[in-house]
């Protein structure tokens, strides 16, 4: 994988930090600059970016934020893979028509192609088939695609790994390398999703806490 | 190009495909001008395996037929927002909860509730399962329900008890309107509720996978309760791992279900103590984070002072949020409250001791 980002989310009951560990933390008011910053200027193409966070810290909303801006800012297409029922087509209007207002919302709504597939085979279809796309040129939408969100993958690896099956590890690095393939080769942002435990950089290195 | 496409990515067995790569066909090119028996002689797989696995490899070039288990294609956001809006969702009768869900509860989507116990978690799922018969001119879904039971609290005769409510709501209303009466009975409803009761996880899970089967016979049906999916995976698990994949098979077949059928999932689910180093325990919902990501939306359950509150933690369309509700005797419904009024209030199921004027 490229980059990492911990999403940690900020409420107001949480406790606070402790001084010596670090949280990578994503207060709700910080501007966007604030996280270009952080990524060294933003998240790079050729790339694969995964978003990891605690339940309802905002991986998909600032996924979604993401598809707008690439469409509207980078005037490119975007492909939107959905493993967990999460993608909300309402949410995505929201966002885009408070940004860009309601003359752009059917250029940006029809920018951004929602992709189902609830198991990792499906997925790994999907894939194949958004690169026999780009490959044949004979749709016009792939040939401007930019952004590749898969949302979120940890839904699809999960269910192979563990128990007595080995073949869990497998999958996913296959997984894995498809999708850094197809980003090194076609120059597409790819952005995974993912649940994470609480990791703290205390004097230790870093830590899984669950 | 998708004879490029390695072997493995295809849900072969295991042992399938250690034999297909010692016998060296790694990707569906390899596959393509085979007859299944000599891919049988090749690897030593029984002729009928190696038919399927033709089957599910090279399945563009044979005679066209779709697969079953394809993946639907791409569409746009556009159409998408088109699809969510022409699916109303289920209504609970309590507005201030219908509000901060958006309606009600949605369809196409799995909505959990996570709580204490006593907190109402059965009564909402008894309340979805009689509001999902509503009829149509009453703004409701028509349909029908499949209530999965794993924890024995099922009473048929509180569903009897909403079930009244409710209709004696909707003969109100058809009063008022002009429609005919009695388009919905305690008794249509109560047949309306397809009830399975499990014992232990392999039964729950033996019914979510028969579930496909039942609901394309039942096509009416348009919600699916578990109440609740966290009873048996709590006790005598010892292998965390193992416990950790079926949960997440499940999640993913549900959602499959919401998806496929357009119905709605509702779960329930505990709450457990959760200790962190250097800090105050709390309660957070059962089944570990690795579970929490498989709800789309998770409503949590709570008692604040002498009232009940939901509170919307997880939402891919709405704020965070939090709402008072009540039960009584009809269901769940909204705490009525009256501005400055010394008159009383009517909810019947508060406790019975000195209480203060809410304004």
């Amino acid at each position: 994988m490229g980059q990492s980002i911990v999403l940690h989310p900020w409420r107001g009951d949480s406790p606070t930090p402790h001084s010596n560990d670090h949280f990578l933390s994503f207060l709700k008011s910080t501007p966007k600059e604030g996280l270009n910053e952080l990524l060294d200027g933003g998240l790079y193409t050729s790339e694969v970016t995964e978003i990891a966070g605690e339940i309802s810290s905002g991986k998909t909303q600032f996924c979604l934020s993401l598809c707008v801006s690439v469409v509207m800012k980078a005037r490119q297409n975007v492909v939107f893979i959905d493993t967990c029922g999460g993608f909300s087509a309402d949410r995505l209007t929201e966002i885009a028509e408070s940004l860009y207002g309601e003359e752009n919302l059917e250029h940006i709504l029809q920018s951004v192609k929602v992709i189902e597939a609830f198991d990792i085979f499906h997925l790994m279809t999907a894939l194949q088939t958004i690169k026999d796309k780009m490959v044949k040129k004979v749709d016009p939408f792939y040939d401007t695609l930019k952004l590749l969100v898969v949302d979120s993958i940890t839904a699809v690896i999960y269910p192979s790994l563990g128990g007595q099956q080995m073949d869990g590890h497998g999958l996913m690095v296959q997984l894995s390398l498809k999708l850094r393939h197809l980003a090194a080769d076609f120059s597409l942002c790819v952005l995974a999703t993912g649940g994470k435990t609480k990791i703290g950089i205390t004097e230790k290195g870093i830590e899984d806490w669950t | 190009m998708q004879s490029q496409r390695e072997l493995c990515s295809f849900p072969i067995a295991p042992s399938h495909k250690s034999k297909l790569t010692s016998a060296g066909f790694l990707i569906t090119e390899d596959l393509k001008h085979l007859k299944p028996s000599e891919l049988s002689k090749e690897t030593g797989i029984g002729l009928e395996e190696c038919l399927e696995i033709l089957k599910l490899v090279c399945s563009e070039s044979v005679d066209g037929s779709k697969r079953n288990e394809a993946p639907k294609p791409a569409v746009s956001a556009l159409e998408r927002l088109k699809e969510e809006q022409s699916l109303p969702p289920i209504i609970t009768f309590s507005e201030g909860l219908d509000n901060m869900l958006g309606g009600g509860v949605p369809l196409c989507k799995i909505t959990e509730f996570c709580g204490a116990p006593g907190v109402g978690k059965t009564q909402m799922c008894m309340q979805i399962a009689v509001d999902v018969q509503i009829p149509s001119q009453f703004g409701g879904l028509q349909g029908e329900a499949v209530y999965i039971d794993t924890e024995g609290s099922f009473i048929v005769e509180r569903l009897v008890d909403i079930a009244k409510a409710t209709v004696d709501h909707c003969n109100e209303m058809a009063r008022l309107e002009g429609f005919k009466e009695g388009e919905i009975t305690v008794e249509s409803v109560l047949s309306g509720v397809h009830f399975y009761r499990c014992h232990d996880y392999v039964e729950l899970l033996a019914t979510v996978h028969l579930l496909p089967e039942f609901i394309k016979k039942h096509p009416k049906i348009k919600v699916v309760l578990v109440d609740s999916v966290a009873f048996h995976f709590r006790h005598d698990f010892d292998d965390l791992s193992l416990r950790t994949r079926l949960l997440t098979t499940m999640a993913q077949s549900f959602i499959k279900l919401a998806t496929e059928f357009k119905i709605a999932i509702v779960l329930t689910n505990q709450m457990t103590t959760k200790f962190s180093p250097g800090e105050d325990s709390r309660l957070v919902p059962a089944l570990g984070e690795s579970w929490g990501h498989a709800s789309t939306i998770r409503v949590i359950l709570y008692w604040e002072g002498q009232k009940r509150w939901a509170w919307l933690y997880k939402s891919p369309s709405k704020k965070e949020s939090r709402v008072p509700y009540q039960i009584t005797m009809g269901g769940v419904r909204d705490i009525v409250t009256f501005p400055a009024d010394n008159s009383n209030d009517q909810s019947d199921d508060e406790p019975s001791s000195k209480r203060q004027k809410v304004s």
